[in-house]
């Protein structure tokens, strides 16, 4: 790990490919556990529950821009956006992403995959950010997209998602006072919680070292890691405020800030702090500096 | 997409890998014979324009290598009559026009300006170079040379931020084998003008 730690491209792959082993494991593991306890019948469950599994993945973007009320750049008047983030695909060759336009005064930004993908900005961060600012988030949004952050993580967290749905599943029917406890509900429930809880840390490493590698490339796609740096911290400073002032409606869709640049207030361990990422831009403008 | 690319991009560093990429600006001189077909065939003359868009990196070191290229440009300037200016578009990026009646020397100038970038190592900020044409009636026409990819793209505006698309398909038809053209048009990026009919690098 010595070559890992000066070498931060190596660092981020290896975490890449613990995770890739983590999702592949759980994706070939998980059926042939199936199969063995419960013969073809379980095999059956489990391709029903891979076919799912994609189905869901491929109906992301959409699920997610619908339940965003997201309109399209062109049309909310802000055509530059997507001008913007053509340039900033083909700065790395990548097709561009669609930019759509969330009405939500948090400033944040998030991208989901399927084709080449979308790119939410909300009204917020457009109200706070502009030119260089702006372009170094659009970017780091870019790499995200580039390395099918959204879709990743979608896959990590399953577990996690489907514990805490069955844990509120179960204490609502214990409220209602109609809770009948099964051995078939155990069984499935212990291997569910100890693999959530396996692979919580997981989550977190990977979802934090995906977001170092982002910035990295934005700083390199846009050769100006003081941008990035500033935008971090000037979104942080809103949120400390908006944090302070208690001003953010709860029913607010929060999908933005589960994906996005910055944290949502439900899993702040996601994200590095910011003073940290700021601490890592500093060095490349150091190294950009000194050649 | 490449087995190698997947793999990079599942592993989370592709990005960074694809945006320091080498330019390869060999291909540029493919536009010497372009410009006679353009205008034999296609009634397309040269706009008398060409431009080199670039991204800048924010470092003194990059801001010596601009001031090379411009020196360069300048003495060529002296020898070939081709003029140059510098200007930054509303997306931040970087360009060099360069001005001449002659195709011939615009496209030398935009190969003596690209391959001095690549000379001082910063060939990877290079995004494209654009060779304009215009008819008589004003009809315009761009080849994008894509850096990235060592291939053109025809680029033709309409109106405000739509694309002749008629007309981009036919100059790749005409154009094809004479340049080396993109074949995916997903990559076939389209150049706003800050200003809707003027130049890319207006």
């Amino acid at each position: 790990m010595v070559l890992a730690d000066r070498n931060p491209s190596l660092r981020i792959a290896l975490v890449g490919l613990l995770v890739v082993s983590v999702v592949a494991g759980a994706l070939v593991g998980g059926p042939l556990v199936l199969l063995s306890v419960w013969g073809l019948g379980g095999l059956a469950v489990a391709v029903c529950g891979l076919l799912l599994l994609s189905l869901l993945l491929y109906a992301l973007p959409s699920l997610v821009q619908s339940g965003l009320d997201a309109t399209p750049a062109e049309t909310a008047g802000r055509a530059d956006l997507q001008a913007t983030v053509d340039r900033l695909a083909q700065t790395i060759h990548a097709p561009a992403p669609q930019v759509a336009v969330v009405d939500d005064p948090r400033p944040n930004a998030a991208t989901v995959g399927g084709g080449a993908g979308t790119l939410f900005v909300t009204t917020g961060l457009l109200d706070l950010l502009g030119g260089e600012e702006l372009r170094a988030v659009l970017a780091h949004e870019l790499a995200q997209l580039r390395h099918h952050d959204a879709t990743l993580m979608t896959l990590l967290a399953l577990p996690v998602v489907f514990t805490m749905g069955m844990h509120r599943a179960a204490s609502d029917a214990r409220e209602g006072g109609h809770y009948h406890g099964t051995g078939i509900g155990v069984i499935v429930a212990i291997p569910v919680a100890l693999v959530a809880l396996l692979s919580f840390p997981v989550t977190v490493l990977f979802s934090r070292t995906r977001e170092y590698a982002a910035d990295r490339a934005a700083a390199v796609i846009t050769g100006d890691p003081a941008a990035l740096g500033m935008a971090l911290q000037r979104i942080d400073r809103v949120r400390a405020h908006n944090e302070a002032a208690d001003t953010t409606d709860a029913d607010a869709p929060t999908l933005v800030g589960t994906l996005g640049i910055v944290p949502d207030e439900g899993f702040p361990l996601s994200h590095p702090p910011v003073s940290k990422r700021v601490e890592r831009l500093r060095s490349l403008l150091r190294e950009q500096e000194s050649g | 997409m490449g087995f190698f690319d997947s793999v990079k991009s599942v592993l989370g560093i592709r990005a960074e890998t694809d945006a320091t990429r080498a330019a390869d600006p060999e291909d540029l001189f493919g536009m010497s014979t372009a410009y006679l077909t353009m205008e034999a065939d296609l009634d397309f003359p040269s706009a008398g324009a060409a431009a080199l868009c670039f991204s800048a990196v924010d470092s003194t070191d990059f801001a010596a290598a601009v001031d090379d290229v411009e020196a360069i440009l300048s003495a060529g300037e002296e020898e070939t009559g081709t003029t140059f200016r510098r200007h930054e578009d509303d997306h931040g990026y970087h360009w060099v026009i360069l001005e001449d009646d002659d195709p011939e020397d615009l496209v030398t100038s935009v190969h003596f300006a690209a391959d001095e970038f690549v000379q001082q190592d910063y060939g990877s900020r290079l995004l494209a170079a654009l060779f304009g044409f215009q008819k008589a009636d004003g009809t315009r026409a761009y080849w994008v040379y894509s850096f990235r990819r060592g291939a053109y793209y025809p680029f033709c505006p309409s109106g405000d931020r739509e694309r002749n698309n008629r007309l981009e398909f036919k100059l790749q038809t005409v154009l094809d084998g004479e340049l080396e053209v993109e074949g995916d048009e997903r990559y076939w990026y389209p150049m706003w003008p800050d200003a809707p009919g003027s130049h890319p690098w207006e």
